[in-house]
């Protein structure tokens, strides 16, 4: 793994207060109804982020996830005012503005999407790492989702054949503690989620999925496994989100002492905590990457503002390829 | 500079909006983050968050009251600032 250095923790803090910022922002604006539809929120799952993007190989490999997926594509490298623009609806965004929250994506950048079917991107992440195997790339995939899609039965298909084929994908399960409004404790008999790659024979484990640093050395651990051609991976990543499940959740499932709880181990604080204690930055330094943070977010709201919704032409841009439509005279 | 807070659209199917409880008052110092009333939706009633900081100069819509989504909810500003002229722009 790529040692994890004064730098690192300084990125570390920067990227999640930048990704925690961006999302508050959406927030504001969902509610001006500048971005409709669904919004899912990544706040106080950032260290799962953080630590998968320390060891992966931006390179070669590749991730998809759910609908929770503003800031991934973000972490790869895709621009974020692109994303914001995505969010608006508008034709700048990743997919001109037709796809929204849920669906980012990014080719260029290895990001795969961007799912809303709970558990879809199971098999199509195992697919991915199908077809590097199949090319002989050495490139692994991270496939993400959340503790209510690891209770779909296309999980348990996937993992026979990830197995048997001994495919490069990380299956990671964020473990938020709730698939919506149902706690996982109410899904299943017991709350180790990552017991069910036992079954299979597949390494699996839990992790502290609120500590960048655990999240990395277990992420490098299993993509390491699998570039050696060992096959998969699964990660329980034992996490929290802060915001409900989506905008329209009054969240009267839980206390907001389990809440505040939470926010005592928050991943970004935790960090901050370690650049302070070791001075890996003064305050003075601190606070310009603060200042940073808000212009960034600032600039992505104008970026998304002030660029122009799609053309009607467009609709049928990626339904037909020729040009003279058969059926639209 | 006054900053008007409308009736927010808290689900994507909400048209209009119930104030159940107003948990801060005109004068009240407003952070970032603090919980500004309930509001009673076509689906629950959820707390609507301040996005802004401030004091809170103005409440549009009495408790108990409905208004439509984007009907003008509160205004928060800087202590003593003269809020007039929004309210005289903003809509019945």
């Amino acid at each position: 793994m790529k040692k994890v250095t004064k730098q690192t923790y300084i990125n570390w803090y920067k990227d999640m207060l930048f990704w925690r910022k961006f999302e508050d922002k959406l927030a504001s604006v969902y509610i001006q109804q500048k971005v409709r539809g669904f919004l899912h929120l990544y706040n106080g799952q950032e260290a799962v982020l953080a630590g998968a993007l320390h060891a992966m190989d931006l390179s070669k490999d590749k991730m998809i996830t759910a609908y929770r997926n503003h800031v991934q594509p973000i972490g790869m490298g895709v621009d974020p005012k692109k994303v914001m623009a995505e969010l608006y609806g508008k034709a700048t965004g990743t997919s001109k503005g037709m796809g929204g929250s849920m669906h980012i994506f990014s080719k260029e950048h290895g990001f795969y999407g961007g799912h809303g079917i709970v558990g879809g991107q199971i098999p199509l992440g195992a697919g991915i790492a199908f077809g590097d195997k199949y090319k002989g790339s050495d490139g692994v995939t991270l496939t993400c989702f959340g503790d209510g899609a690891a209770r779909q039965g296309s999980l348990h298909e996937t993992f026979n054949m990830a197995m048997l084929w001994k495919l490069p994908v990380v299956f990671i399960v964020e473990n938020n503690g709730y698939a919506m409004g149902t706690s996982v404790e109410r899904t299943a008999n017991h709350t180790d989620i990552w017991k069910l790659g036992l079954g299979y024979e597949m390494p699996c484990g839990p992790v502290d999925g609120m500590n960048p640093i655990k999240v990395a050395e277990a992420v490098d651990e299993a993509i390491q496994r699998a570039r050696r051609g060992e096959g998969p991976t699964f990660l329980e990543m034992k996490t929290y989100r802060y915001r409900g499940h989506s905008m329209s959740d009054a969240q009267h499932y839980r206390t907001k002492d389990e809440v505040a709880e939470y926010k005592k181990i928050d991943p970004i604080t935790q960090i901050l905590d370690v650049i302070k204690d070791k001075k890996y930055a003064t305050q003075e330094e601190i606070e310009k990457i603060n200042q940073e943070v808000k212009d960034m977010v600032k600039e992505c709201e104008k970026f998304a503002d002030e660029s122009p919704y799609p053309e009607v032409s467009q609709l049928h841009d990626v339904v037909y390829e020729q040009e003279d439509y058969p059926f639209i005279k | 500079m006054a900053i008007v807070v409308n009736m927010p659209r808290l689900s994507d199917t909400m048209e209009e909006g119930v104030v159940a409880k107003w948990l801060k008052q005109v004068g009240d110092k407003i952070e970032e983050g603090d919980i500004l009333a309930e509001i009673e939706t076509d689906k629950a009633t959820m707390e609507f968050e301040s996005f802004n900081e401030g004091t809170l100069l103005h409440i549009g819509v009495q408790e108990g009251e409905t208004s439509p989504v984007d009907a003008l909810l509160a205004i928060i500003g800087d202590d003593g600032e003269d809020f007039s002229a929004i309210l005289a722009g903003a809509s019945p």
